[in-house]
């Protein structure tokens, strides 16, 4: 299996927390952003960036094929899906030729590329360390499909457009003061 | 016609329910039950009432005629679904194509969110009808699907239908203007509803007007039954003098709206409160916060922030209505501004007996309503000024107020109960099926 597009930058370890364990633990709050489009992708990676400079960690899980967003902090775990979703059923035919943009492009496709994005995402979970995540912020419909997966992965995290105070309160934190709109 | 006539009352908001339609729902069940109907509800699952609202009325339940049979219709609610983890998997994982599946099934059946309803009430009617032969399909609103159903009940039956707007549907009551175009799918049912149906029903006079100017094919069919008092939920209000030198007490009953004009009545109490007659004044809302658990926060906060001597005390449990009244000494109604709207709490803030200030413009039907109640005090504009000249005169009011003033209060109450503006249209309505 090829390796995935990702950049994983050394962080502190992760606290050791029992997967799927009700009550409050005490450790980093670990987030993970399903923004697979760019939509809101400004305050996503600001809100992200406010996670990890307040002790948490953070994963910002995209399809962009391309470079870092700009301005993420370099701690925040990257995720890239595209070279993924090419390489998933007809995209494996397709995603080598010219038809690919036009496919890539169209309609019927773009309705069924959120449930394709969770379908490679599966492949990865491991880098999630889905048993550590206490949060999934949605930008998007689109990001329902990995929402949804993940929670039914790991019940006891929350799906939100925004991070609860409860995330920071269930890992034993101060709730920090949420960054100024830029 | 059978010699028992059978109404088969299409009411998904019927109790456990809670809000402010659900009195006239369940008072239409029983005024029919009293008449000597049968009465068959058709009524949403008491599980789609916890998800939406957080909490159902089982008080409000034990006040349903005995006599009335309910049936639970199983709604579909997926659409109304907004926590991604409570979603189908079909909706959480292709959300652009089940929202288009959505929306065609809603342009197929009825133009409104509540569309998936109204194959589930025809069926539900029909099987009804199969047992027990229906005289009469009577829908209130909203949902609106439920006048469609009405429609297609009356047409499959061959049985006439009334539909009672307690909301309107293509007009903005609180804007006053059309919420749909002559050619929208709304307009088109609505008019095929109303052209179609035995009586069609509303709540006050200047709607009554829009019904007949809008729709002149069924003018002369277009009757005003008023919102009532609720004798049998709110019940006797203890009265006693204001003890000279104790604080005022005011206070809100009902459901606490965003779209009341809680601002400028706050404002207002900010002033009042200034006033030697209001020194040490306590104001307390009591009721839901909204309609759906979503609005509570914001509605809550904006309580908590209102300033000294407001409270928010949290819902009414029914016993507790009377003896609730009975600790306040002025009863405040805040209502939107519109000539279209009426106050439902209006008859039970009649019933306490005790001065009652209006905070919405006069040109509000409640105006009407209370023209004959001898302690009312309505701003003419709804300001903080005004705000605090009716507190103060309503205070004022409190005070020198007499039992005989009171007994007066009590007794135009009374003649504004549910059962007596219903009778007209419910007797119309059976001399319509004995034809």
């Amino acid at each position: 299996m090829a390796e995935p597009t990702t950049s994983v930058p050394e962080a502190e370890p992760a606290p050791v927390v029992t997967p799927g364990a009700a009550g409050p633990r005490q450790g980093r709050p670990r987030v993970v952003a399903a923004a697979v489009e760019q939509a809101r992708r400004a305050p996503v990676v600001e809100t992200l960036n406010w996670v990890i400079e307040n002790g948490g960690s953070a994963v910002l899980v995209t399809a962009d094929g391309g470079d870092r967003s700009p301005g993420l902090h370099p701690a925040v775990e990257v995720l890239d899906l595209r070279a993924d979703e090419r390489r998933l059923g007809l995209n494996r035919l397709l995603g080598a030729t010219p038809a690919w943009s036009s496919w890539n492009g169209s309609k019927p496709y773009r309705m069924l590329r959120p449930w394709l994005l969770w379908r490679a995402l599966r492949r990865r979970l491991p880098m999630l360390r889905l048993e550590d995540v206490d949060h999934v912020i949605i930008v998007h419909p689109n990001s329902w499909p990995i929402a949804w997966h993940l929670h039914r992965q790991n019940p006891d995290l929350g799906i939100a457009y925004e991070i609860p105070e409860a995330v920071w309160e269930h890992a034993g934190r101060p709730v920090p003061p949420r960054p100024e709109a830029s | 016609m059978t010699p028992q006539p059978h109404v088969l009352l299409l009411g998904m908001q019927f109790p456990p329910a809670r809000g402010s339609g659900v009195y006239r729902i369940r008072s239409w069940a029983n005024h029919f039950a009293r008449r000597g109907w049968a009465v068959t509800v058709l009524a949403a699952d008491r599980d789609y009432w916890v998800q939406r609202s957080g909490v159902v009325d089982d008080e409000l339940a034990r006040t349903v005629d005995p006599r009335v049979r309910v049936i639970e219709v199983k709604v579909a609610r997926e659409h109304l679904v907004n926590r991604v983890d409570k979603m189908s998997w079909a909706h959480a994982n292709f959300p652009r194509l089940w929202t288009k599946g959505h929306q065609l099934v809603r342009e197929r059946i009825f133009p409104e969110v509540y569309a998936p309803i109204l194959p589930h009430f025809v069926a539900r009617g029909l099987a009804v009808h199969a047992r027990h032969r229906v005289d009469l399909v009577f829908a209130t609103g909203n949902p609106y699907a439920q006048y469609g159903a009405a429609y297609e009940l009356g047409r499959l039956l061959r049985r006439p239908y009334a539909v009672d707007y307690h909301d309107p549907w293509t007009l903005n009551p609180l804007t006053e203007s059309d919420v749909y175009g002559p050619r929208d799918p709304q307009t088109l049912w609505e008019r095929r509803i109303i052209e179609n149906a035995a009586l069609t029903v509303t709540v006050n006079e200047p709607l009554a007007q829009w019904y007949r100017d809008r729709y002149p094919v069924a003018a002369r069919r277009v009757r005003v039954v008023e919102n009532g008092l609720a004798e049998d939920v709110v019940g006797d209000v203890p009265w006693e003098p204001v003890p000279a030198g104790r604080p005022a007490r005011i206070g809100f009953v009902g459901t606490v709206r965003s779209d009341l004009p809680i601002e400028e009545y706050l404002d207002g109490w900010a002033l009042a409160r200034k006033e030697p007659e209001l020194a040490e004044a306590t104001m307390d809302f009591y009721g839901y916060l909204g309609f759906f658990t979503q609005n509570e926060q914001a509605i809550r906060q904006r309580l908590e922030a209102g300033g000294e001597g407001v409270a928010y005390r949290g819902p009414v449990p029914q016993p507790r209505l009377a003896a609730t009244y009975a600790t306040l000494d002025v009863l405040a109604m805040l209502l939107p501004s519109s000539i279209y709207m009426t106050a439902g709490k209006g008859y039970d803030y009649m019933s306490a007996g005790r001065p009652v200030i209006g905070v919405h413009d006069p040109r509000n039907h409640t105006t009407e309503v209370f023209r004959n109640y001898p302690l009312f005090f309505g701003v003419p504009v709804v300001t903080p000024e005004a705000v605090r000249d009716v507190l103060v005169a309503s205070v004022r009011a409190s005070r020198v107020q007499t039992r005989e003033e009171y007994e007066l209060c009590r007794a135009e109450a009374l003649r504004h109960t549910w059962d007596l503006n219903m009778a007209p249209v419910a007797a119309e309505l059976e001399e319509r099926i004995r034809g």
